[in-house]
Formats: C-alpha cells, sequence, structure tokens
C-alpha cells in the first residue's frame, strides 16, 4: 500500500514528475557514459599492442616513441639505419623483429612500410594475430594491405589502384603519382590503430622514394613502376621496430644493451609501461571529465529535492488528511523519500538501459567518427557503485522536503 | 490532535495525555474514524485505495476485500471501484468517506458538518447510510453541525455553546 501511494501520488504529478525524472536520466546518462567511456577506453588502449616486448626507435621521448610508432600519432624525429635494424635482428635474444618505416600518407590515413614479419608477429588484444578479411599480405612492391577502417571508409576493395602522397596531411601536393599501389589485401577489424593504417612493403616504400629527396621529386622523367618492381631496393634507414624476445627474462638486459648501442643512439621502451605513463597523462582530464559529470549530477538531484519541496505546499490537504487517518509524521517522512527513491532509481534504471542502447546502436558510428570503441556491456562494480551513491545522494538530498512534510504533519491539522 | 496543556484527556478509557506520539497515531487510527465537512478523499486514489489507506493505517486485522464490501453496501457501483475520487460525484464521495471512516470498525466516528453542502434530499439519504452503517459496525457517532432539523437521528444532542466552557467566554456563533 505505502509503494502504491508513492506511486499514485507520483502519477498525479507526472508533468513535474516527469521533466525531474529526465533532468536526472541526462545526468545519470552522461556520468555513466563518461565512465564506461573511460574504461573501455583503458581497455582498447592497452590491448592496442600485445607480445611486443621492446619497441626500438631513435633517442626521443618514451611516449612519442610509443605515439608513432603504436598508436601512429605524431610525428617521427629520427629514423634509426636500416643496419642497426639487421644488428637487433641478428641478436642472439631476439625471436623476431618488425621493421616499420613511416611519413607518408594516403587520404590522412598513415602509411606503414613494413615486411610480411608485420603479419605473422604483430599482436593486439589477448595476443590476438591479425587476420586478413580478404585478399592476402603484400607480395609484389606495389601491393597495399589496408586496415579495415581505411577500406571501409574510403571504399576500397580488392585490386583498386591508389597514389600515396608523401608527408602526413590530409591534402598532400606531393603524390607519389607515378607508382600507384594496388589492394591485395584488407585486414579484419581490430579496434586498434592498425585498423587506420595502409601497409606497403619496405621495398614498395624504397621505389615510390626513388628519385626522390628531401621530400621532392627530382627526376623530370620519373622513373616507371616497371623498371622499379624489379630493382633489388634496400632501405637505408626505418623508423621503428617492434621486437619480441626469446625469452622475458632477456627484456631489461637486452634494452639495456640496445640503449647503449654503440653505432647511433638508440631508444629501447617496454610498451606497457610506457602505455601506463601515458594513460597516467590522460588522469587530468578523465578527472575533470567525471567532476562535472558529478556537479551536473547534484544540480539534477537538487532538483528533484526543490519539486518534492514545492509539492509539500500543495499537498497540505493530503498531509492533514493522512494524519486524521493515522499516519505517522514518519510515515510521511517516508513517503516523500520514497517518491525521491523511485523517481531516482526510475532514472537510474532508464539512463544505464538507454546508454546500453544507445552503444548498441550507435557504437560503429563513434567508432568510425572518432576511433572509439565502445560496446555494450554488463554494468561494471564502479559503475553499481556509482548509482548506489547517486540513489544515497538522493535520499540523502531528499531529506529537505521530507522534513518539511514531517513538520507539517506534526503542527497543521485540517482546518 | 491537541493535547492539553494542563489536567488530562480521556476517550473511550485511554490517558490520550499519557501516550508516546506513535501510540496516539496507531490508537486513533483504529479507534477513530472521521468524516469530514470536504470529505477530504485523497484526489489521486480511486475509492478502494482510499479505503485501504485507512485500513493501512489502523491495525492490520481488516480482510483484504473490507473496502469493497463496505461499497457495495454503500450502494457504489463497481465501475466506480478504480476511478480516481476526484472523478466521483459529490454523493459517491460522501459514501466513499463513510466507508473510509468505518473500515477499521472504529469505536467512534466523528463527523465534522458532513451534510452543510447539501441539500435536504441528498443530507436525509447520507444520515441514514452513515447511521446504518455505524451501527452495523458497532460505532458511536459523533455528530457536528449546524442544523438543528438533523437532531432527530440522535440520541443525545449538546449545544456546543454550552459545552464550550473552557474558554470563559461565550462563542458568538456556536452551533446550536
Amino acid at each position: 500500500m505505502f509503494l502504491r501511494l508513492a506511486n499514485q501520488s507520483l502519477w498525479s504529478r507526472r508533468g513535474s514528475v516527469s521533466l525531474t525524472f529526465l533532468a536526472i536520466t541526462v545526468s545519470v546518462f552522461v556520468l555513466l557514459g563518461i565512465e564506461k567511456i573511460r574504461e573501455q577506453t583503458r581497455a582498447s588502449f592497452s590491448s592496442t599492442i600485445a607480445g611486443t616486448d621492446l619497441v626500438v626507435g631513435a633517442r626521443t621521448g618514451d611516449i612519442n616513441l610509443l605515439l608513432y610508432s603504436v598508436f601512429r600519432l605524431g610525428t617521427p624525429t629520427n629514423n634509426i639505419g636500416w643496419k642497426s635494424y639487421q644488428d637487433i635482428l641478428g641478436a642472439p635474444e631476439v625471436a623476431w623483429a618488425i621493421p616499420l618505416s613511416l611519413g607518408d600518407s594516403h587520404r590522412g590515413y598513415r602509411v606503414v612500410g613494413t615486411n610480411l614479419s608485420y603479419f605473422e608477429h604483430y599482436r593486439y588484444g589477448q595476443d590476438q594475430p591479425l587476420r586478413l578479411a580478404t585478399g592476402k599480405p603484400f607480395e609484389s612492391t606495389f601491393d597495399v594491405v589496408l586496415g579495415s577502417t581505411v577500406a571501409r571508409s574510403l571504399g576500397y576493395g580488392l585490386g583498386d589502384k591508389l597514389v600515396l602522397a608523401h608527408g602526413l596531411g590530409q591534402t598532400s601536393f606531393s603524390e607519389h603519382s607515378q607508382t600507384p599501389f594496388a589492394v591485395s589485401g584488407i585486414l579484419a577489424p581490430t579496434g586498434t590503430p592498425v585498423d587506420n593504417t595502409l601497409h606497403i612493403s619496405l621495398t614498395g616504400l624504397e621505389a615510390m622514394h626513388v628519385g626522390w629527396n628531401e621530400g621532392v621529386n627530382l627526376t623530370a622523367k620519373a622513373s616507371t613502376a616497371r623498371q622499379l618492381e624489379d630493382a633489388e631496393l634496400v632501405p637505408d634507414s626505418i623508423t621503428a621496430v617492434l621486437v619480441g624476445l626469446n625469452s622475458k627474462l632477456s627484456t631489461f638486459g637486452f634494452q639495456r644493451a640496445i640503449n647503449n648501442y654503440r653505432r647511433e643512439p638508440l631508444l629501447a621502451i617496454l610498451p606497457g609501461v610506457t602505455l601506463t605513463q601515458l594513460w597516467e597523462t590522460m588522469g587530468a582530464a578523465e578527472q575533470a571529465l567525471r567532476l562535472i559529470s558529478v556537479l551536473v549530477l547534484v544540480a539534477s538531484l537538487l532538483g528533484l529535492a526543490a519539486m518534492l519541496l514545492a509539492s509539500i505546499r500543495e499537498r497540505q490537504r493530503e498531509i492533514a488528511v493522512m494524519r486524521a487517518m493515522g499516519a505517522s509524521p514518519r510515515y510521511l517522512l517516508a513517503l516523500i523519500e520514497a517518491e525521491a527513491l523511485l523517481i531516482t532509481l526510475a532514472a537510474c534504471l532508464v539512463a544505464a538501459l538507454s546508454l546500453e542502447l544507445v552503444t548498441l546502436l550507435a557504437g560503429q558510428l563513434i567508432g568510425d567518427q572518432t576511433g572509439l570503441r565502445i560496446t555494450p556491456s554488463l554494468p561494471t562494480a564502479i559503475q553499481l557503485g556509482y548509482l548506489l551513491m547517486i540513489l544515497l545522494g538522493a535520499m540523502l538530498l531528499s531529506l529537505i522536503p521530507a522534513i518539511a512534510a514531517y513538520r507539517q504533519a506534526l503542527h497543521q491539522s485540517l482546518a | 490532535m491537541l493535547l492539553p496543556s494542563d489536567g488530562e484527556i480521556e476517550i473511550l478509557g485511554k490517558r490520550l495525555d499519557r501516550m508516546s506520539g506513535g501510540q496516539r497515531d496507531r490508537w486513533r487510527a483504529q479507534a477513530i474514524g472521521v468524516v469530514f465537512q470536504q470529505f477530504n478523499l485523497i484526489p489521486y486514489l480511486d475509492a478502494v485505495d482510499n479505503i485501504r489507506l485507512a485500513a493501512h493505517f489502523g491495525p492490520q486485522r481488516v480482510a483484504g476485500n473490507a473496502a469493497e464490501e463496505l461499497l457495495r453496501a454503500l450502494n457504489i457501483e463497481e465501475a466506480m471501484f478504480h476511478r480516481a475520487t476526484s472523478q466521483l460525484s459529490i454523493g459517491q464521495q460522501q459514501r466513499v468517506a463513510i466507508a473510509r471512516a468505518l473500515v477499521n470498525r472504529p469505536a467512534l466516528l466523528i463527523a465534522d458538518e458532513p451534510t452543510s453542502s447539501l441539500d435536504a434530499r441528498n443530507r436525509d439519504q447520507f444520515m441514514e447510510l452513515l447511521l446504518a452503517q455505524a451501527q452495523a459496525s458497532d460505532t458511536a457517532v459523533v455528530f457536528v453541525s449546524h442544523d438543528p432539523s438533523l437532531a432527530g437521528y440522535f440520541q443525545r444532542v449538546e449545544p456546543l455553546a454550552s459545552l464550550n466552557r473552557a474558554t470563559g467566554t461565550q462563542p458568538a456563533a456556536g452551533a446550536p
């Protein structure tokens, strides 16, 4: 009967109740949404690269090296010599080494020059290998393998020809137009920066740059693709190396050996450690977002308290009648609290459900637009904790109208 | 419920001034039913729920279908049982108010000028229903009214002026 009374009472004021309900729903949605994005970003962030023990590049900041080698963000500061790569590959501790050469792009997507070891050894997530959705890895000099997002958003299929651009801009004025590449394969989606990458062979990368110097095409009569296809081209330098070791135990020793490499200054980082550092630098922004959403929530709960407080005035008679029927002042206090709790609980449920619904329906769109992969999930312990705190906060703030009802019940009688 | 600042107050053999607030609330719910001048039904509850709410505050021994039985005894059509009381006619509201006041089978029913807004025909009908139901549930009725023509319904009639000795001055416009 108690709940029925609270329900009916809310229903009789459904106009103001539903506005308050909406305000709380929106703010709970924002709070949960931010938490969900944080959790899932963190998860996809730390699953960007797996299985790689060391990332080696020219000497620069740890985070910078990680950003351009793994996340394909920012610009490489310097290259490392081909000889250094071969030395790393030849070291007894090393199981495999993937060369990466960066610096070109295609319509805003980065081009990575590498070799077939990339498709064999690159791991992401829970040690998952790369998988080709269609086609095969590059075989000839002018083959290109596309990440899934590149293929989908630019609409490329197997065999399509595309021209790569020099430099990293969205639009480039120096295109490698005399050396078009053909799509030989398209990778399955990974949810990592690999999706946004075009992969070509190191040979292709070299061939594309024959006759180029300092970023400018100097040969008036460019070499034809046919000539270049047969040439044995070896790169002078590459940008970074992903290294897998035979034994994890040798990680620190080999890292030290690379950092002390004689021939040129090199930097080796442990991707896991640097990922954590990078994540921590983003902590402040995360805290700020959370603070804002908590403030929005507090505002909406205050709105709830204000709405209930205003309703006490119009319920004077009703309160007096219930008193005459034998309701204790405490009963009326509990009634107001129950009404607050019902509204908040409903708002929490609707917010949580619609959040999952939105991620289910728009997750793909959000992923394409922002690179964030948000998927529906069961609420985590943190999210449940938030919901509990919201309910407690609602009860606490609703004490204001509830105590008003209580006092009214104590002092007022029917006229 | 106002308590005396001095002296004692006893109703149905209970010393109200010696009860705690909670005890008084419980006792009032089970021992006293009230029919108000404006009936004062909870507007957003339907007829049945209004009566059930009174039962809810009273002792828990009231049968589950007591509300419906009372309404039937008071000639309310079933179609009206679950309609919000704000949509009922005045006559129907009266009868729901009677049912609400009697559902806990109180020893005492206080009626505060419930007939003042009724015409003579409705008034008589109301009085008959009220007294018949009160009789059925063994309830004493204390009825306050301006209308001397109702005196015939009651065994004992007291003009308020003669009761109101506490203030020392006679009220200017007392009930007869």
